[in-house]
């Protein structure tokens, strides 16, 4: 380093927490290297001013974070092929800490030279002591903001939308309900076909395939009532929403006046109920059973007045 | 040589195994500067693959990498304000009349590149860069 008089460094002081994060926020264009670099900066700023650095070289601060997340970045490769050395996939402590003495040897640490005994144990490894320690006396520092998730904006969940109905123009049978949201849109049906006839026999015999194809499946799978195609979607998803609409109320006598008995109780101990509805859409439907209810009702009255 | 070492540990060290896990389990308890996402994310792009930090603190390496990363940026930083004080202390004694403003403690490149280099990184940087405009100006204007 050259003793030259330099220009005095323009020094800045260490960013406020919420003065940091809204320079993220107000960024024009908050792409995801750029998002997570101003975090590690604001975290690496938190740090300096833990330490006891007042102000910083805004230059001084990139460097400081550069070098933060080549850090971590090289503990991450260094410790992944750690346990891809050992036949895993998922690195677990002990290849970060063979990482972490890898990363600590310029440094140096004890205990470093008995690293490569056969006997020796990662447990004991002074370096996992040295994070003990620093965590028993450091005072803790959370980050200064909570990080918000990334959010699908507006304009791409009206894009996907559209895509979505692209696709359901583009192809008219939907999906079943048995088959997930995930697997790819079924062929078109005019590219199925073509591609059928294509293999057409010789002698005029048609294969099963052919004979599956078009309305004809559709016609099979509205008969399991699983698969509901276009025009009969409508009629169908009215009956199956019957159920879910609701009802009129429905009324249950205990014990009638029309029969004269007082209470509900009969000769054989047993206790009769009298179905009473008003609603007439109900009726229909249930008719059947409001009869046959109706009618035991009747005879267990006949038999106690005889 | 790892699986072996891994094996050890289970062979029966019981100290060591519990003196970890303690310590693991108070990992789960201290909050590192470095939030854990930004751990995750810089991990999840060099081909780290580890159970989930939700699942189980115990299983999962995040929070030590979050802690080692910090105690490596606390002992550069710290090392730099050791060198910036050893420079003020330098200074203080040619020119009394300066020594208020010069108690500052500020982190410079200079102090910066000292300490690195400690750790095996070697920083070049020019030796005049103007972070902004206003660096040029009269000291007295931009005294805050």
């Amino acid at each position: 380093m050259k003793p030259k008089p330099k220009p005095k460094p323009k020094s800045k002081s260490i960013p406020e927490p919420s003065k940091g994060s809204q320079a993220t926020a107000s960024e024009p264009e908050a792409s995801p290297p750029g998002f997570s670099l101003a975090v590690a900066r604001i975290a690496v700023a938190q740090i300096c001013a833990s330490v006891g650095f007042k102000y910083t070289q805004l230059s001084a601060l990139e460097t400081l974070t550069g070098v933060t997340t080549k850090y971590l970045e090289t503990i991450a490769k260094s410790s992944a092929s750690f346990a891809a050395a050992s036949n895993r996939s998922q690195t677990n402590i002990f290849d970060v800490t063979n990482a972490l003495h890898d990363l600590r040897s310029p440094h140096g640490f004890s205990g470093a030279s008995n690293l490569h005994r056969t006997d020796y144990c990662l447990l004991n490894s002074s370096v996992l002591a040295e994070l003990s320690d620093f965590v028993d006396c450091t005072v803790e520092t959370p980050f200064a903001k909570p990080i918000p998730q990334r959010q699908v904006s507006e304009t791409d969940a009206g894009k996907e939308k559209k895509k979505e109905n692209e696709n359901e123009k583009k192809n008219p049978i939907q999906r079943a309900p048995h088959i997930p949201n995930w697997l790819p849109e079924l062929p078109e049906m005019a590219q199925c076909g073509a591609a059928l006839s294509s293999c057409r026999r010789r002698h005029g015999e048609e294969l099963w395939e052919n004979s599956c194809c078009g309305s004809e499946i559709s016609g099979a799978l509205i008969e399991n009532g699983e698969f509901v195609p276009g025009a009969a979607a409508a009629a169908a998803a009215a009956a199956k929403s019957e159920l879910g609409t609701k009802r009129e109320r429905v009324r249950f006598k205990i014990g009638g006046r029309e029969l004269g008995v007082k209470s509900g109780v009969f000769k054989g101990g047993k206790r009769m109920v009298c179905w009473d509805s008003d609603s007439d859409s109900d009726e229909n439907i249930n008719c059947y059973n409001k009869d046959y209810n109706t009618r035991v009702v009747e005879n267990e009255a006949n038999d106690h007045i005889t | 040589m790892n699986q072996n070492q891994s094996q050890q540990s289970s062979d029966g060290r019981h100290e060591d195994d519990t003196a970890l896990s303690e310590f693991l389990a108070s990992l789960m308890e201290y909050t590192p500067t470095i939030p854990d996402e930004l751990v995750e994310h810089y991990l999840g792009k060099s081909g780290f693959q580890c159970p989930d930090l939700r699942l189980s603190v115990l299983l999962s390496p995040i929070r030590l990498v979050a802690v080692a990363t910090q105690k490596f940026v606390a002992e550069v930083a710290t090392d730099a304000l050791q060198q910036c004080k050893a420079r003020q202390a330098s200074i203080v004694k040619d020119k009394r009349d300066k020594q208020q403003k010069d108690k500052r403690l500020i982190l410079t490149m200079e102090d910066l590149s000292k300490a690195l280099r400690e750790h095996g990184v070697n920083v070049k940087h020019q030796e005049y860069f103007a972070d902004n405009p206003a660096t040029g100006m009269d000291p007295a204007s931009r005294d805050e």
